[in-house]
Parts: structure tokens; C-alpha cells; sequence
């Protein structure tokens, strides 16, 4: 259900369509930074139970981020709705010629948000821009653990949490029209907020706590976000 | 055509939002543990375990200890298991299990120990306990649980022999053999490595043997053990053919082990005992005793042992054997209660046992012959309190259940037997004496009034007589039924025919005889005896057949059928002819049968005493 929502927005923003503004529909794609602390602390206390050694292969490296807006201009002004996926992951790994443990964390956000953004400046076409983003993070996390030993799988478990935070990303845009499109490069840093931490899916009494600290274990969305966009202006 | 384009790239900028849902991340690193496959097998070796020979017998609970080294990989675990099931497990290269036989069943078991070794390749598999060496040896277990029931004793050349099954482990040092003194406290008697022992000092009086293994390692287990009863010889007294009484034991199992038997004798519950015998004859079993017929005798057989730690004044008691007993021939089995023995023919005689049961009793087969057991109707009461026979003892009548019907039995099959309710004659209770003929009448008592003739099997009455005093009464009944001896103004002998009673004799009611009856084998006869002069008489015409002289103290029982009477003079007990009365047998005795509880009678050449013993004539 909450998939569609961006759908849903842009062709609301199409059917209020008038002369006096100008609206255009873009897509944009990076990479960003994650911070992850407490996840990280939770790889690390997982490794310590472990009675053989391991390592944390992936650490929540940088990776894609995705958006899409529609946004309608009045004079140097921008706005309209937003949907941002994140995603980025960490596995603990250990194998040898007598089996294999793995243990995957796969943490995804669905950020749905508002998108404005002022024109400072134009010079030769190119046009620079500061814009902000405030939203929602829908945060789910996917834990899988695996072990493998004497050609006998003797684990294979997965678990699912979601969390619920806000958001804010500020940051500048680099663009440059060509034709009927609007290409342009942009650099920010999304900040979280809230202090919502996971629950288990089943069950949202049930939280994700870190075994060593006991403390509860939240999401870190918190990092840059360099992107490229493409933007059709109608 | 151009608002057809717009339409046509914006469809194709929605149709890419999907794709976003693509690009999840995925890890894909994998870290490869450094390990080494090869690694060699560790040496193990045992620093402790008490487990030395292949086969292991267990007769007890038993404590394995352990400690194991290895060379290179590190002990992981130690197991133990029986019969495939794990009995122990330790993680560590030591310690202690505890084999408890009492869990097993007996026979033969498989015991295995595992030593687990880590394997020394630092592999997951390693880590998580499943990879590594594994090392086993397996031993037998025997198991006997019933080791301690496995003690036998046997008598060999009079000597108890002791015998046990053998320990089979090979710890054992030797058998230590204990005997209880006292109760739960033993004294060693004897160390041995061999599986049996001759105790010399036992004579029979009843112990406890215990035998324990001593282990090479000073240790102790309790092997087996055996109780022995009471064997002592046990006394019997019996009568001979010559009515010589006779005192016996069995001769002794542990006859070797005695130095003297030594009999005493003590005159009835006194307490002060003599010895009467001493003999070192193991052979030597009997003494014939001086007591008289009836003396109630105490005896003690004592075993002085050649060598016993138990013999002491304080023990002298469980070296001996003891008897109480009447002297004569006892027909009393056991303990019981007998009462009114009357001789009902030639041979035989009747008793009340317990107050609930008749019983005829033959004196030539020495036996019980019959036995009537009356259960009461209605009510709970003594059955049988007295009854009276006939003279010749053919009938037998007494008083029964709770509305005191008389019964009318045959006293040669008393289960042939007639009851009835004759209170509209006269009203009966137990304590009425009821005489009969042995044609069945009776004499009926009524009160004060006088009595009725009744043919009881004809259910009539036959005549009444009227007393002409106030306390007269029937007392006596001859074979025929025709003649009754009464009490009434005078001590009456009448006739009685269907028209009423004729008076034939007579002498004051206040001039009471010492004896006298109806003749239980002539019809016709009457006997009488004054205290000086014992007279036949004919009951027609009351006169003399004949008489002798008889100046004894009390003529106590006549035998009509073998023409003998039984008469008592402090001191002896004498049996006379009833033809001439001269003494058949004089037997001595200390009895006063003036005592009912010692009160005796003639049957068939025996004197049958209540006390429940008989003195055989011939």
C-alpha cells in the first residue's frame, strides 16, 4: 500500500496542473553514507558470542539511495512530494573446509517526504539551488543467520524488524537544462530524528536489544547523500 | 502529436519507479578462515582410572575415578556409557563416576568409555564440538545383585558348614566371616580365603552369619548372609505300652559341637528345676520319668556346647529346649476347652469342645471320630453347655438355640438329629436336665409341678407325673424306658407304663446314696452303692443279684459295656471289676478328680481324665 503512494502523488500534482505554474516530475539516484552504530555494536556483540572467530565483511558500506519527486515552481521557488529508498546491509562471515556461518543484516528505509527548493542563482543556464527535504523513514531490517557444518545446514533463521523515524536532508543542487530535461547534480546530509527504535514485525512489544548493552537498537540513516537528477519540466 | 510524446515519456518516467525496489543491498563477502585439515591424532593418556581388568564384577556401588592427558588436542569430554545409553558425562579430562549396580539387571553389560579430543584444526566444525577424535574402550560388567542371599549352611560329621558363592572381582584380599552375639552386634570369628568354614561352636541355638570382602585396598563389602533358626533337639514326651512316660529329644544336627545334654525337671510352673540327666551320648535321647499319671511336669533340655562365645549364665537360655506337659496320653489337641466327657459306648465317649461343638472320640483308634459343630439360629450364645445319654449312651440330649429347643441325637452319628420346641410342655433353659431312654423317651422336667413322659420321636406325651412334694423332679431314665428313678417326698424308683407309675422302691430323700444308675446294658438293673456295700438290683422287684463290698472314696465312672468301674481314693486311681469288685489296676496319682477340671472316667479299659489325657489299662 505504502509503495503506491508516490504514484499517487504525481498524478495528483498532473491533474492540478494550471498556467500560471511550472511542474515537472524527476528521478534522481546516489550514493550515501550510513552511519549504523547501533547495528554495528550489535555485529559486535554478536561476534563476541561466537565461539570461533569471524568477521564483519560488510560494514554497512556506502551504497544506492533512490528518489523521485514531482514539484511544482512559482517564480524561484520549488516544491512538492518526495520518495526516497535506502538500503545498505553488514554480514558477519566465517568459513572453512568444514562449514559456514553467516550472519546478514539487510536494513531498507521507504522515505516518503516534502521536497522545496529556492534558486540562487543562473548564469549561462546553469542554475544553482538550495533544497530541503523533510519526511518519514520507514525502516525495515531483515536479519539472517546461517550455519553450515558437515555438509548439515544447522542453522537457517530469519528475522524481521521495522522502525519509524523522521527525517531532514538539506543540501545544493548543481542544474543544467537540455532539451525538455532538467539534469542536475546535488550533495546533503540526511539527518534522523525520533528515537524510535526496531520492533519485531510479529510482535511491537517485542524490541531489537543489543545483548551486551541491553539498550535498544534503532536505525542510522544519518550520512551524505550525493546524487545525480533528471527532471522533465511539462 | 505532441501532447502524444509528453504523454508517452511521462508513462515511461512512471514505469522506472518500480525499479527502485530493485536495488536492495545484498551482501556477498565471504571471510575464509585460516585452518589446517591435517592435523594428527593426540596421544591420551590415563594419569587415573580404577577400571584394571577387562572384566569387571560388580557387586556393590562402585566409584570409577579418571584423569586422562593429551599430548597436543585438548580433552573435550568424557563418557561413559552401559548397554549404549550414556550413564556420564563430564566436560573435562577428569573425575568421578558412579556406577550403581542396583540400576542394572544381572548378567553380563557392555560398559564403554569415550574420550572426546578437540581436533586441532581450528575449524568451525571444531568450535562447535562437532569435529574432533574420539577414542573408546569398552570393558565387560558383570552384575550379581543377589550375591547376598548366596550363603548356605550344611551339617557335615554333626559340625555346621558354612559355604558362599565365590567373589569374583580380583581386589579381594579375603572373607571375613562375623556372628552375631546379640542382636544387630557381631563378633569376627574367622578369616579365610576360602568359600566355606565349619563353625565348631555352633550347637543349633539360632544366629547370623555375615561375610565380608576385604579388598587388596582396605576396603570392605558386605557379601552375604545367612540366619539360622532355633535347631536345638526338640522335646516330646509319650507314653509307652506299659504306661511308662517317656521324655525324648531328637538327637542333635550339631551333635559334635556339644560337650553334655543335660535334662531337668520341674514339678509344674514352679520354676525350680532338677537335673534328672546328664549325658555326653549324643545317641542318648530318652528318659522315662517317675511322675505320676496327671502331674503337669516342666522340662529343660540344655546343650552345653564343647566351645561357644555365647555360653554364659546370662545366655543359658538359648542353649535350651523346653516342655510342659500333663503325663499320660493326651487327646486335647492344643489349646482348648473340654467339658462333660460322658461315655455314650463300649468304646467310645463324648465331650463338649469350646461350648460349640460335640465330639465323639474313640479310645481304640486313639482319635476323634466325629464331630458335630451346631451354629445357633437366631441368636449368639454358647452352644453346648451339659447334656445327658441314655444309659446304655445310645442317645444323647441336650438344649439348643436361643428358644432352648431340645435336640435328640444319635449318639453313635450325631448328625442324625431330631429338635424340637416343647416349651408348651413345659419350659425349657439350658441349665434343665433332660435324661433319656434308649427308646427315645424322656424324662421332662416342669418346674416344681412333677413330669412329663415324652416319646420324642413319636412328638407325644406319653404320661405326666405329679410331685406330691414341691421340688421333685425325673432324674434318671432305664434302657427301656420303663422304669425312672426320682426325687420326690422319697427317692423313688417307679414303674411307668401308658396308664401312669407304680411305686417298686423307695428309702428317705434326705438319705441320699453315694452311687447309683440305671444299668447301661441290662434293662432290668439298678445299681446302687451305699459307701460300703455296691448292690446289682433288679428294678421289678428291687432285689438283689448281687453285691460285694466297696469302702473307696467315690465310685467315679462305670463301664456297663466292659464290666468295669472306676472308683478314687486320695492318691490312686482305681480300676475294679464290676463283677466282684476287685482292683484291676491301681495307678497312682496326684489328681483330685473330685475337681471337675480332673475328673475322669472309664471307657473301654482307659481312664480319660477332662484335663485331656487318657491312661491305657491294656
Amino acid at each position: 500500500m505504502k509503495k503506491i503512494i508516490p504514484v499517487i502523488f504525481l498524478l495528483t500534482m498532473i491533474s492540478i496542473k494550471g498556467n500560471s505554474q511550472q511542474f515537472s516530475a524527476g528521478f534522481q539516484s546516489g550514493i550515501g553514507t550510513f552511519s549504523m552504530q547501533q547495528l554495528k555494536k550489535l555485529n559486535e556483540a554478536a561476534m563476541k558470542v561466537l565461539p570461533f572467530d569471524t568477521k564483519v565483511v560488510e560494514n554497512f558500506p556506502i551504497y544506492f539511495y533512490y528518489r523521485s519527486s514531482i514539484l511544482m515552481k512559482i517564480k524561484r521557488i520549488s516544491f512538492g512530494p518526495v520518495y526516497t529508498f535506502q538500503s545498505t546491509g553488514s554480514r558477519i562471515s566465517g568459513k572453512d573446509y568444514s562449514g559456514e556461518y553467516r550472519f546478514d543484516m539487510i536494513i531498507n528505509s521507504n522515505a516518503p517526504g516534502i521536497y522545496a527548493e529556492v534558486d540562487f542563482l543562473e548564469q549561462n543556464k546553469l542554475q544553482f539551488s538550495f533544497y530541503s527535504i523533510f519526511g518519514v523513514l520507514l525502516s525495515s531490517l531483515r536479519m539472517k543467520e546461517y550455519l553450515y557444518i558437515l555438509e548439515e545446514t544447522v542453522t537457517d533463521n530469519n528475522y524481521k524488524f521495522k522502525a519509524f523515524n523522521m527525517f531532514a536532508e538539506p543540501g545544493f543542487r548543481l542544474s543544467y537544462p537540455v532539451k525538455f530535461l532538467d539534469i542536475g547534480i546535488n550533495a546533503g546530509y540526511q539527518i534522523q530524528f525520533g528515537n524510535k527504535s526496531f520492533y519485531f514485525i510479529e510482535n511491537k512489544n517485542a524490541k531489537l536489544v543489543n545483548p551486551e548493552s541491553e539498550d535498544p537498537v534503532k536505525p542510522g540513516w544519518n550520512g551524505f547523500r550525493f546524487g545525480l537528477s533528471v527532471f522533465y519540466t511539462f | 502529436m505532441a501532447e502524444q510524446t509528453k504523454k508517452f515519456r511521462l508513462l515511461l518516467l512512471l514505469s522506472a519507479i518500480p525499479l527502485l525496489y530493485a536495488c536492495e543491498y545484498e551482501p556477498h563477502k565471504i571471510y575464509e578462515r585460516v585452518v589446517d585439515e591435517n592435523v594428527s591424532p593426540p596421544e591420551i593418556q590415563a594419569v587415573e582410572l580404577n577400571l584394571d581388568y577387562d572384566t569387571i564384577y560388580l557387586y556393590a556401588q562402585k566409584e570409577i575415578h579418571f584423569s586422562f592427558l593429551s599430548d597436543n588436542q585438548k580433552i573435550l569430554a568424557v563418557r561413559f556409557t552401559i548397554d549404549g545409553t550414556e550413564q556420564y558425562l563430564v566436560n573435562s579430562n577428569s573425575g568421578t563416576f558412579t556406577l550403581d549396580y542396583r540400576m542394572f539387571n544381572n548378567g553380563l553389560h557392555s560398559l564403554v568409555l569415550e574420550v572426546y579430543t578437540a581436533s586441532g584444526s581450528g575449524s568451525i566444525a571444531e568450535h562447535l564440538g562437532a569435529e574432533g577424535f574420539l577414542f573408546s574402550k569398552s570393558w565387560v560388567i558383570v552384575i550379581d545383585r543377589d550375591h547376598s542371599s548366596g550363603m548356605r549352611s550344611d551339617v557335615s560329621n554333626g559340625y555346621l558348614t558354612l559355604s558362599w558363592n565365590r567373589y569374583h572381582g580380583y581386589d579381594i584380599k579375603e572373607y571375613t566371616l562375623y556372628r552375631w552375639t546379640q542382636w544387630n552386634i557381631r563378633n569376627e570369628i574367622a578369616r579365610t580365603n576360602s568359600c566355606s568354614f565349619t563353625d565348631s561352636t555352633y550347637v543349633g541355638e539360632g544366629t547370623r552369619y555375615e561375610v565380608e570382602v576385604s579388598t587388596n585396598k582396605g576396603g570392605s563389602l558386605s557379601w552375604c548372609m545367612l540366619e539360622l533358626a532355633n535347631e536345638l533337639p526338640k522335646l516330646t514326651f509319650f507314653v509307652s505300652e506299659t504306661n511308662d512316660n517317656i521324655i525324648a529329644w531328637n538327637k542333635s544336627k550339631y551333635y559334635s559341637a556339644v560337650d553334655t545334654f543335660k535334662l531337668a525337671t520341674s514339678s509344674g510352673y514352679s520354676g525350680i528345676y532338677t537335673e534328672v540327666k546328664s549325658t555326653r551320648n549324643p545317641d542318648d535321647t530318652t528318659y522315662i520319668t517317675t511322675a505320676l499319671f496327671g502331674d503337669n511336669i516342666s522340662l529343660k533340655l540344655k546343650l552345653v556346647p564343647r566351645n561357644n562365645i555365647l555360653y554364659s549364665p546370662s545366655n543359658y537360655p538359648r542353649f535350651e529346649s523346653s516342655l510342659n506337659t500333663l503325663l499320660g496320653f493326651s487327646f486335647k489337641p492344643g489349646v482348648a476347652n473340654y467339658y462333660h466327657i460322658t461315655q455314650v459306648s463300649k468304646d467310645e465317649f463324648v465331650y463338649i469342645l469350646n461350648c460349640d461343638s460335640l465330639v465323639r472320640y474313640s479310645v481304640s483308634e486313639k482319635r476323634v471320630v466325629e464331630r458335630l459343630g451346631y451354629k445357633t439360629n437366631g441368636c449368639s450364645m454358647c452352644n453346648f453347655v451339659s447334656f445327658d445319654v441314655s444309659a446304655s449312651g445310645k442317645y444323647l440330649t441336650t438344649h439348643v438355640d436361643c428358644t432352648q429347643d431340645v435336640m435328640l441325637t444319635n449318639s453313635g452319628n450325631l448328625g442324625n438329629k431330631i429338635i424340637r420346641n416343647l416349651d408348651y410342655l413345659s419350659e425349657q433353659n439350658q441349665f434343665t436336665r433332660i435324661p433319656a431312654s434308649d427308646v427315645s423317651t424322656i424324662i421332662l422336667n416342669k418346674g416344681n409341678e412333677g413330669f412329663y413322659i415324652y416319646n420324642f420321636t413319636g412328638s407325644s406325651s406319653l404320661g405326666f407325673y405329679k410331685n406330691k412334694t414341691g421340688d421333685g423332679q425325673g432324674l434318671a431314665i432305664s434302657m427301656n424306658g420303663d422304669y425312672i428313678f426320682l426325687k420326690d417326698d422319697s427317692l423313688r424308683l417307679v414303674y411307668f407304663d401308658n396308664t401312669g407309675f407304680r411305686n417298686i422302691w423307695s428309702q428317705s430323700r434326705y438319705n441320699e446314696l453315694k452311687f447309683c444308675g440305671f444299668d447301661g446294658v441290662n434293662s432290668d438293673r439298678f445299681v446302687i452303692w451305699d459307701g460300703s456295700m455296691f448292690s446289682f438290683k433288679h428294678c421289678s422287684d428291687f432285689s438283689t443279684i448281687y453285691e460285694f463290698s466297696l469302702t473307696d472314696n467315690l465310685i467315679l465312672s462305670i463301664d456297663y459295656h466292659n464290666q468295669e468301674m472306676l472308683t478314687y481314693v486320695i492318691g490312686h486311681l482305681y480300676v475294679r471289676s464290676l463283677t466282684d469288685g476287685t482292683l484291676v489296676k491301681d495307678i497312682p496319682t496326684h489328681l483330685d478328680p473330685t475337681n471337675w477340671f480332673y475328673s475322669c472316667i472309664l471307657v473301654n479299659h482307659a481312664v480319660i481324665c477332662l484335663a485331656g489325657i487318657i491312661y491305657f489299662i491294656k
